[in-house]
């Protein structure tokens, strides 16, 4: 998990170094609409196990 | 007492008495909005876990609130006393501006704070909800004013010179001058962070402990599920505020980044340890990460940094305060980011609740809201002198004539009352954390009307009187 991290940090900051203020906009938004996803499914999930 | 210097006993002075203010409003933003959502989802669902967790975080809100209005209201007097010159030459700005804080924000908490507090079961629960968002409104309000009148004082705008102070010339540029559209969602974002972690930390806290399960669960659920939110849009934010003080107040920004040299090498290191020479105009030591301070200060793979040596000597501020004032707020906005994307990863394979190094983490991480929150202040605060109002008025000529002696000995005396009063602070708090919220008086009384609110005091004064007779 911890070289997914890294090798994900890398990628980022070599996405914005390449193209700018724009890619890490977009970069944040995905990471919000992962986010949100990510807790829905899981709230779901929860739900069904514990009721 | 000739040796002390006036100038710096009022700053130590300002210095420490807002530095202990702005903990309370940080975190009573934070938990307001908190509560909002919380009870927001009680009348939504109907769940009583909701309730139980409005209950129990409605107290440390709370206390949080109280000594943030009263160590609140001690910062104006300070003006007048330390700082009567600033208050004199400015008084025309800065006093509409309080005034204004007041004759909104308070008026409007002061009005729904007793039925947020003590309204449970006695108005309807509609009601009671809509109390609260009032009172969360008034945070609001509040956070903006004091971000407009200290905005100004950043990024002065809309004014003139009178030969014995400033007038006003345009309301609407004093208080959307250029810092302000992005200090004021700056702060509320810190706030609600530190709101986020806050939970967090206890509910893990609880989760260790296997104490409080049900509770614990949902309020870390929640409280990491706002972090991943509100921490990718501070970054943004946080990233334009960087961009406008670097246009606005570049001294102070090129003593946050750590450089001297007019133009950095290409490309920039970004720097994590500097022991800065002042007097030489040099770093001693420095400790960077290659190709960092491009990406991340000019978002290319080659760009250059400004370093200090660009402002004029006697217009900088002191670049070591500024600097680790600077990267204290930004390593535990990376840890908060880190940790965030880490419970998202936890979250998926279903183990926000169990792995203990993360909960370990979570722990730790529970006052870094107000901790990020006063490093960002001191980079405002410290990276704006040799002014107090940056470019119009010095630090040095905004102060009152009062003798070392006496601020020295007020100093003292804020600093022993303080001391009582963060103690207090602390001790109830952590008893009430450790007692938890089922350790919470019991459940309130069922809903009712506002004159059914009112008959138990009524009541109470009836025995009172009988009992006199």
């Amino acid at each position: 998990m911890f070289m997914t991290g890294l090798t994900g940090l890398i990628a980022f900051n070599v996405i914005v170094g390449v193209f700018g203020l724009v890619a890490a906009a977009v970069g944040l938004l995905v990471f919000v609409v992962t986010a949100l996803f990510v807790i829905a499914r899981s709230s779901r999930r929860e739900k069904q196990t514990h009721g | 007492m000739a040796e002390l210097d006036p100038a710096l006993l009022a700053r130590v002075q300002f210095a420490f008495t807002v530095s202990f203010h702005i903990i309370f409003p940080t975190m009573s933003i934070g938990l307001v909005w908190f509560l909002v959502m919380v009870e927001g989802l009680w009348l939504k669902t109907g769940d009583p876990l909701y309730q139980q967790i409005y209950r129990f975080w409605l107290n440390i809100f709370a206390m949080s609130f109280g000594v943030g209005v009263v160590t609140g209201i001690v910062l104006s007097f300070e003006f007048g006393l330390a700082f009567a010159k600033f208050a004199q030459l400015a008084g025309p700005v800065i006093g509409p501006l309080i005034g204004l804080e007041v004759l909104t924000s308070f008026f409007l908490e002061a009005g729904f704070l007793g039925i947020m507090l003590f309204g449970t079961g006695r108005v309807g629960p509609r009601l009671h909800f809509f109390a609260t968002c009032m009172v969360a409104l008034g945070t609001l309000f509040s956070a903006s004013w004091i971000l407009a009148a200290n905005s100004w004082m950043q990024t002065p705008d809309g004014v003139a010179w009178q030969g014995s102070h400033f007038v006003v010339t345009d309301w609407w540029r004093v208080v959307v001058n250029p810092s302000w559209p992005v200090r004021l969602p700056h702060m509320l974002l810190a706030a609600l962070l530190t709101g986020a972690f806050l939970v967090s930390g206890v509910s893990a806290w609880y989760l260790l402990r296997s104490r409080e399960t049900e509770f614990a669960r949902r309020t870390l659920s929640l409280g990491m599920g706002s972090a991943c939110v509100l921490i990718a849009a501070q970054v943004f934010v946080g990233d334009l505020l960087y961009g406008t003080m670097l246009k606005h107040q570049p001294a102070k920004m090129q003593a946050a980044e750590g450089f001297w040299e007019r133009q950095s090498a290409s490309p920039a290191p970004y720097l994590w340890i500097i022991v800065p020479d002042q007097a030489q105009q040099r770093n001693l030591v420095q400790l960077g990460t290659p190709y960092l301070g491009s990406i991340w200060l000019r978002h290319s793979l080659d760009g250059r940094v400004e370093g200090l040596t660009n402002t004029p000597v006697d217009r900088q501020p002191r670049m070591a305060l500024v600097f680790y004032g600077f990267r204290t707020m930004y390593v535990i906005a990376l840890a908060m980011f880190t940790l965030a994307v880490i419970s998202l990863w936890l979250r998926w394979h279903g183990r926000l609740y169990s792995a203990r190094w993360f909960l370990r983490a979570l722990v730790m991480m529970t006052p870094a809201g107000i901790v990020a929150t006063l490093g960002g202040w001191y980079t405002a605060e410290i990276g704006r002198q040799p002014y107090v109002i940056y470019g119009l008025l010095r630090t040095a000529d905004a102060l009152s004539p009062v003798p070392a002696a006496t601020l020295l000995l007020t100093l003292v005396t804020f600093v022993c009352v303080y001391t009582v009063f963060g103690s207090a602070f602390l001790i109830f708090t952590l008893r009430l954390i450790r007692r938890g919220p089922s350790g919470l008086p019991g459940h309130a009384l069922p809903a009712g009307s506002l004159k059914r609110a009112l008959r138990p005091s009524i009541g109470g004064v009836r025995e009172y009187l009988a009992s006199r007779k």
